[in-house]
């Protein structure tokens, strides 16, 4: 059950990636020149899934959408992880009042979700791709922090950190060394989790306007276009909703599925 | 237990110290001269200075970011750079319909999560648990924003029983209000449930594990009213935190929600200010939104004493 | 092994249980428990002795799988739905688990706990549950009962915790109390009064009793009967006196003399369960 979990998240995210990757040498239509075909076409030939409003093949459309997805999913965990996990180990390490205080701040960063920071940051810098993905990457620091911290806590405290102490081990060496492999799972774990929230922030940013910019084939945008023309042609709000839920499900099962892979305590209770 | 809430009240208060410094060096400090930012690219000196003097800016930034708390706390928000409107004028009429998304969306979320996660709990390996929890992987993985297009589609434009978007004011027709709230707060209620489900399901599959369940069975309670009777308390105090946690995922829903429906919430008032530029809209609603997530997780954790009595008699030793 | 009476309180017959897919942990058990008997089942931890009182509670997981007969009061007990079983638990059969400190809900008082399960199979007013929670609490033997009713779990002591369980289990005078390992967890003194009062109390409502230890000492002060089980299986059975004085099985004869340590001579290795299991497997 919880193996199959892991299968299928793993094929979900590998067709992902495989449309973005496929997307940089081959798409059925081009998917950024507008007026290349007739518009808002239904499903069929030679448009598998239909045209736009701007005449675009949106399967091509689909096909590029994934790399921006994964773009700010890349970047966002990439920037959340390379912050948190040292401030995480480092929380481990502080005294009692230190360790609360820096609790304390992730509790206060809880208070501005991703998105709401990147509409912050979206109005004084403007809407971009690149704002989109440092918020959504700030936002998600705390969640690495909070992991990190916990598996750095139980690693310090176990015996073979102790004879390591003992042998005069320094810190930095220890956290290499013990700490951070023995994280890594954890660190995995989130990774994978805050990259499905990454990929969700990304798409409402983009419907909302304030994420990647209109010229670049995204699914969150893709949506907000297909809410205009819903009455006469709701086909068009299906594919991108389609994509974006499964990339997401993909992500989050690999994180479950993982969490439950490595950590095998399955408990037995009434 | 005194020293307790005080204690507490203390943390809520540096939370927003902090929270408000936050959002005032984003808004204030990073985007460099807010007088030219204003004016635009044409601005002699003189306008430049002028507007810095109108605006406050040339003075030192903790004067500033003072004068600006001073203000609030005196119901001040400033004015608009764009409609020249005091904010608060500009958020009053806004609030209610944010506030009866937000709380029929979590009220809605909470009545759908309580009663599946407890299925997904109790019958965790027959196929009514593993499809509620299956089918609420499924529901997370949607973006609201989608959820509440299809939702128009089936219910505003094909099968018309519903207003597909708009507002009308509780005041003016409460009949149409609701008709009109219906799809926004389904939307919002139903993709938080999913995420909800989950928490409930870990929190009560504790509760299983725990002697006392079993005790209350062994006294003839069956195993769904020992986990009414007995689960729902001892769960309700992981159940309050997540629900404090998620308020503030709920609240920035309802802003992607307005929109998906053109709701005249604070949500698609903030998206408008972002659209022009307009930073003192954008702080004000802001600090409003991060206020109310920072006062209900202080509510949160007060509440614990009131659930659970260990924490009430340490207090009050 | 004498022939089972057939007009006993609790009769089981044949039981297996297994946990999905594993093997069995008890396999063909047979016991029987007359109206007020006290039957002690011994045995280490893994022997299968706390699965089979869950079994006969009906409070064993899903993924379970009873198989065999258990009739209390010639009612058959197995395959009942929970419903069922529930209306059952509580009234002629209770329970009194092995962990005092968590088997009480935190967040509840005392009374009201043992007042629900009065309240639940014999009078829902609350004024006279209150009146027979304060007498039963009396009878555990707590001085000022109304003040123990009106705490918290966390305010009370081990001791003090086990007798309100104990309470909890006999406030609707059962005909079957099952005690697994009461007293394991409590400190040496405390143990000795918990017993007292539970043999006073099972007299009192004169209910049959299943108490379930690997302790022989504490059986035999209890208990008039000794099943001994090992691996899942009962390897001996008799009055307590003569497991006690003559065990015919190797394992009981291990535990007997690991229980008896007054008759070693000083200076000898003390003996091991296994120096008597050894071969005999």
């Amino acid at each position: 059950m919880k193996r199959a979990e892991l299968w299928v998240g793993l094929a979900l995210v590998t067709a992902v990636v495989a449309m973005a990757l496929v997307s940089f040498v081959w798409t059925p239509f081009d998917a950024t020149a507008v007026g290349s075909g007739p518009r808002l076409q239904s499903p069929g030939l030679p448009h598998v899934l239909g045209t736009d409003h701007m005449g675009i093949d949106i399967f091509s459309r689909i096909l590029v959408g994934a790399r921006s997805a994964l773009y700010v999913g890349i970047i966002a965990v990439g920037i959340a992880a390379l912050v948190g996990v040292p401030l995480g180990i480092l929380a481990a390490w502080l005294p009692r009042w230190g360790a609360e205080a820096m609790m304390r701040a992730t509790d206060v960063a809880y208070a501005f979700p991703a998105l709401l920071l990147a509409i912050l940051l979206a109005a004084v810098f403007g809407a971009s791709t690149e704002t989109a993905m440092v918020a959504i990457g700030i936002a998600t620091i705390p969640a690495f922090i909070r992991v990190t911290r916990a598996g750095a806590l139980s690693v310090l405290a176990s015996d073979y950190v102790l004879a390591a102490r003992a042998a005069g081990t320094p810190a930095p060496a220890i956290a290499v060394r013990h700490v951070l492999p023995n994280v890594a799972h954890l660190i995995g774990v989130q990774a994978s989790v805050s990259f499905a929230m990454a990929i969700l922030a990304e798409a409402a940013l983009s419907y909302l306007g304030l994420g990647t910019p209109p010229t670049v084939p995204s699914w969150g945008r893709m949506l907000g276009d297909a809410q205009t023309y819903l009455f006469g042609h709701p086909t068009q709000a299906l594919w991108p909703g389609l994509a974006i839920a499964a990339a997401v499900l993909g992500f989050n099962l690999v994180g479950d599925g993982l969490r439950d892979f490595l950590d095998p305590k399955l408990r037995e209770v009434a | 237990m005194f020293r307790q809430l005080l204690g507490r009240l203390g943390i809520f208060l540096l939370s927003l110290v902090a929270a408000s410094f936050a959002i005032f060096v984003i808004t204030q400090a990073l985007p460099g001269d807010v007088a030219a930012v204003i004016l635009g690219h044409g601005a002699t000196p003189e306008q430049l200075a002028a507007k810095r003097a109108e605006l406050g800016t040339d003075r030192p930034f903790l004067v500033q970011y003072l004068e600006w708390v001073t203000a609030m706390l005196g119901g001040d928000f400033g004015r608009s750079w764009f409609s020249h409107l005091p904010v608060t004028t500009l958020m009053a009429p806004r609030l209610g319909v944010t506030g009866s998304l937000v709380s029929g969306g979590l009220l809605l979320a909470v009545l759908i999560a309580l009663p599946l996660g407890a299925v997904a709990a109790l019958r965790r390996r027959q196929w009514p648990g593993l499809l509620t929890s299956a089918t609420a992987q499924v529901g997370m993985a949607i973006p609201a924003f989608w959820a509440g297009i299809i939702l128009v589609f089936v219910f505003g434009v094909l099968l018309r029983w519903l207003p597909p978007n708009g507002y009308v004011p509780l005041g003016r027709d409460p009949g149409r209000w609701a008709s009109h709230l219906v799809l926004p707060v389904v939307t919002l209620g139903v993709i938080q449930a999913a995420v909800l489900v989950r928490y409930v399901r870990s929190a009560f599959l504790e509760v299983l594990a725990e002697d006392y369940y079993r005790t209350a069975r062994s006294i003839g309670w069956t195993k769904w009213r020992a986990l009414s009777r007995h689960g729902i308390r001892n769960a309700s105090l992981s159940l309050v935190t997540v629900l404090g946690l998620q308020l503030a995922s709920v609240i920035v829903g309802a802003i992607v929600i307005e929109r998906v429906f053109v709701l005249p919430g604070l949500g698609s008032l903030l998206l408008d200010a972002v659209a022009t530029n307009d930073l003192v809209v954008v702080r004000g609603i802001t600090m409003v939104l991060v206020f109310a997530v920072l006062l209900i997780n202080a509510a949160v954790d007060i509440s614990y004493v009131l659930i659970d009595p260990r924490l009430r008699a340490r207090e009050a030793s | 092994m004498s022939a089972p009476a057939s007009n006993g309180l609790l009769q089981v017959r044949d039981l297996t249980v297994a946990f999905g897919r594993h093997a069995p942990v008890v396999r063909g058990l047979d016991l029987d428990v007359a109206p007020g008997q006290r039957l002690g089942i011994i045995g280490e931890s893994g022997s299968g002795k706390t699965v089979t009182a869950l079994a006969i509670m009906g409070l064993l997981p899903d993924n379970a799988r009873v198989t065999g007969s258990i009739r209390l009061d010639g009612q058959e007990l197995v395959g009942l739905s929970d419903r069922q079983l529930s209306r059952v638990r509580g009234d002629t059969m209770s329970m009194i688990f092995q962990e005092p400190m968590t088997a009480l809900d935190p967040t509840m008082t005392a009374g009201r706990q043992v007042a629900e399960a009065f309240r639940l199979h014999r009078d829902r007013d609350a004024g006279r549950a209150r009146s027979a929670v304060l007498e039963m609490l009396g009878a555990v033997g707590f001085d000022d009962p109304a003040r123990i009713a009106d705490s918290y779990p966390h305010q009370l002591s081990g001791g003090q915790r086990q007798r309100v369980v104990t309470a909890m289990a006999l406030v609707n005078r059962p005909e079957l109390v099952i005690c697994d390992e009461p007293t394991t967890a409590l400190d040496v003194t405390v143990q000795a009064t918990v017993l007292r009062v539970l043999d006073e109390v099972l007299d009192a409502v004169g209910a049959g009793c299943l108490f379930i230890s690997h302790d022989l000492a504490v059986v035999s002060q209890l208990c008039s009967d000794v099943v001994v089980m090992l691996d899942g299986e009962a390897v001996e059975r008799g009055t307590a006196d003569r497991v006690f004085n003559e065990p015919q099985h190797p394992y009981a004869a291990g535990l007997v003399a690991t229980a008896r340590l007054d008759l070693l001579e000083p200076g000898t290795r003390l003996p091991t369960v296994a120096d008597h299991v050894r071969g005999a497997r």
